[in-house]
């Protein structure tokens, strides 16, 4: 399957779980290479491909299940904002040793989770002490397995 | 009455980007005098209006509404306890007089928590960056906070693991049940809608109809990684039953809790102290932010969070951070796309900037009318004013400017333009003294501390 058609499918997951999720719609050329272009100033690597495609298809995503961060701010429910790519990146970088590389943060989970890209996976990592508890090697399985997971888990609760 | 909860929220977010505009402007604190202004004073009226600090929290903490008589300053508060030397007198410089005041005013618990010299001791071993800025944390504690000592006591990663598997799979669903079986009122008075406390009664995390996620999280009381036994020993929880669970899982160490609070208050100060190098089955004690008694499973009442999370001075503050990383941005796509449609550029502005700005317009709406209050009330008037220009001068115009300047849709440059023409006119009504000249913050990038 090819990164586009597994990164639509894995949007249908989601579209179709037990609870719902809010997909900004796909953001257009000029975002692209404006992110682009703040990571390289920022230092930071550029975005994997199979995240820039997801972008393309949903500019962002939030919900119960995960937050995919978009290139500028997400508005959420009630008037919170939700920072872009680079703010919550430099947020968790801020207290890096001098020589350590800056990683890169897509994403959130409750229980002060984040998602973060580095060596080419996607690993969901405690934000205090950066345990990785999952790694994926790509976003469409981080999502499809994420919602799966949360979605047995509620319904396991209800019983 | 209707809107008031979800200041809770908004009030959240402006916290988060009043940290951001002081990032962005390099400025520790917000302001370096013991007296207010009638203005400032003003702002913290109980009737002035949703934006101010009016709740009754506010009006208990008189560090917030009045000047402070200190018998001691700070310093020589730590000092009698034995935290004096170059590196505390650095980090207390680096605060403004209100800040003092608030750690002045909490010292007293602070030194009665044990080990509490030797934590903040062991921190000044360390970068001075990282003892200020623990220090700032301890002054803008947000309402509804206490700081506790503690043995964080580190188990391993592939526990930590297993732990936080249990928490996904069974503590969190049953903790939004849980919240919306025993606490729906509480909930709608911070304000969660129906189908938020819908979706919490399903196990899911609480959502608008449209799926957006409400600016909340689930905290660990005692840290998950840092239980000790309680991250190794299951036992029947007993306000949950069932199946044993990690101690650290039960319900009771569960809270639910602002995310930006969860993120820039408590895991910053354990971040500070490094909490993440503590080798597995090593025991340090931490300083560690905790919710107030009474408050151990909801932390999120919109009159907590309303009150004290406000910079004095003016509720302009607020905006300058946004207003920034917007012009920023826009500068961005200056610089990398020469030559783009109307319709590109409106997508640009839909995909990155709406969000930004919308949220920015009604921090800059707010700041309208406060001054709209003051004027009504007589207090708008010499160095508010001037202050005030400013801020207007070198961030609502260069905003409007970069705005007009990259061809943003008109009827967001209307809406800009709409509330920069009332801020000016109660402004350049007023009597502001000498005018001021823009301090010209061109280059400057903003960070978000989010």
């Amino acid at each position: 399957m090819s990164t586009p058609d597994k990164i639509t499918h894995a949007l249908n997951t989601l579209r179709q779980a037990s609870a719902k999720s809010y997909l900004r719609d796909g953001a257009g050329d000029i975002t692209i290479k404006v992110i682009g272009s703040k990571l390289g100033k920022a230092d930071y690597p550029q975005l994997p491909e199979d995240y820039e495609e997801l972008l393309r298809q949903a500019c962002g995503i939030m919900g119960p299940y995960f937050t995919l961060l978009s290139p500028g701010g997400m508005e959420m429910a009630a008037g919170g904002l939700q920072p872009g790519i680079v703010e919550e990146s430099d947020a968790f970088n801020r207290w890096n040793e001098d020589d350590e590389a800056k990683v890169l943060v897509v994403g959130k989970m409750s229980g002060g989770v984040v998602i973060l890209h580095k060596d080419g996976q996607y690993h969901v990592t405690d934000e205090s002490s950066r345990d990785v508890f999952r790694s994926y090697d790509d976003i469409a399985d981080f999502i499809i397995d994420t919602v799966t997971r949360k979605d047995t888990a509620a319904r396991a609760a209800q019983i | 009455m209707a809107d008031q909860p979800k200041d809770s929220f908004n009030n959240s977010a402006r916290r988060k980007l009043m940290a951001a505009a002081a990032m962005a402007l390099g400025i520790a604190g917000v302001s370096q005098d013991d007296v207010r202004t009638q203005f400032e004073v003003s702002l913290f009226a109980p009737n002035a209006g949703p934006f101010v600090n009016g709740g009754p929290d506010a009006q208990k903490n008189t560090a917030l509404t009045e000047p402070v008589q200190r018998p001691l300053a700070v310093e020589e508060i730590w000092s009698d306890h034995g935290l004096s030397g170059q590196k505390f007198t650095d980090a207390f410089a680096a605060l403004s007089a209100e800040q003092k005041d608030r750690i002045a005013l909490r010292s007293r618990d602070l030194f009665a928590q044990a080990g509490f010299t030797d934590v903040m001791l062991h921190m000044a071993e360390g970068k001075q960056k990282k003892l200020s800025e623990i220090l700032e944390k301890i002054a803008d504690m947000p309402p509804g906070m206490r700081l506790m000592t503690t043995d964080y006591i580190s188990i391993t990663s592939e526990q930590n693991k297993i732990v936080w598997q249990e928490f996904q799979e069974r503590a969190e669903p049953a903790f939004y049940r849980h919240l919306a079986a025993t606490q729906e009122a509480a909930l709608r008075e911070s304000g969660f809608c129906d189908y938020a406390i819908d979706c919490m009664r399903r196990g899911h995390g609480p959502t608008n109809k449209d799926g957006i996620h409400y600016n909340v999280d689930i905290d660990h009381l005692t840290e998950r990684k840092g239980g000790g036994p309680m991250c190794m020993e299951k036992s029947v929880d007993p306000a949950l039953g069932g199946a044993p669970m990690y101690r650290i899982n039960h319900l009771s160490n569960l809270c639910l809790i602002m995310r930006d609070v969860h993120t820039q208050t408590k895991n910053a100060i354990n971040g500070l102290q490094s909490i993440n190098a503590i080798p597995a089955g090593e025991t340090r004690r931490i300083v560690m932010a905790v919710p107030e008694e009474g408050k151990e499973l909801m932390m999120i009442h919109a009159q907590d969070l309303r009150a004290g999370i406000q910079p004095p001075k003016e509720t302009s503050y607020f905006a300058l951070g946004p207003s920034l990383l917007i012009r920023n941005d826009l500068q961005e796509m200056e610089e990398t796309v020469t030559v783009s449609t109307a319709q590109e550029r409106e997508k640009f502005f839909n995909d990155m900037i709406r969000p930004n700005l919308t949220h920015t317009l009604k921090l800059w709406d707010a700041f309208a009318a406060s001054l709209e209050r003051a004027q009504a009330a007589g207090t708008l008037k010499g160095r508010d004013i001037s202050d005030m220009l400013v801020n207007c001068n070198d961030f609502l115009k260069p905003l409007e400017a970069a705005m007009t300047r990259t061809r943003m849709p008109q009827e967001a440059l209307e809406n800009l333009g709409n509330i920069s023409k009332r801020i000016y006119s109660y402004l350049e009504n007023g009597d502001s003294g000498k005018p001021q000249m823009p301090k010209n913050p061109e280059g400057k990038k903003p960070h978000v501390n989010a």
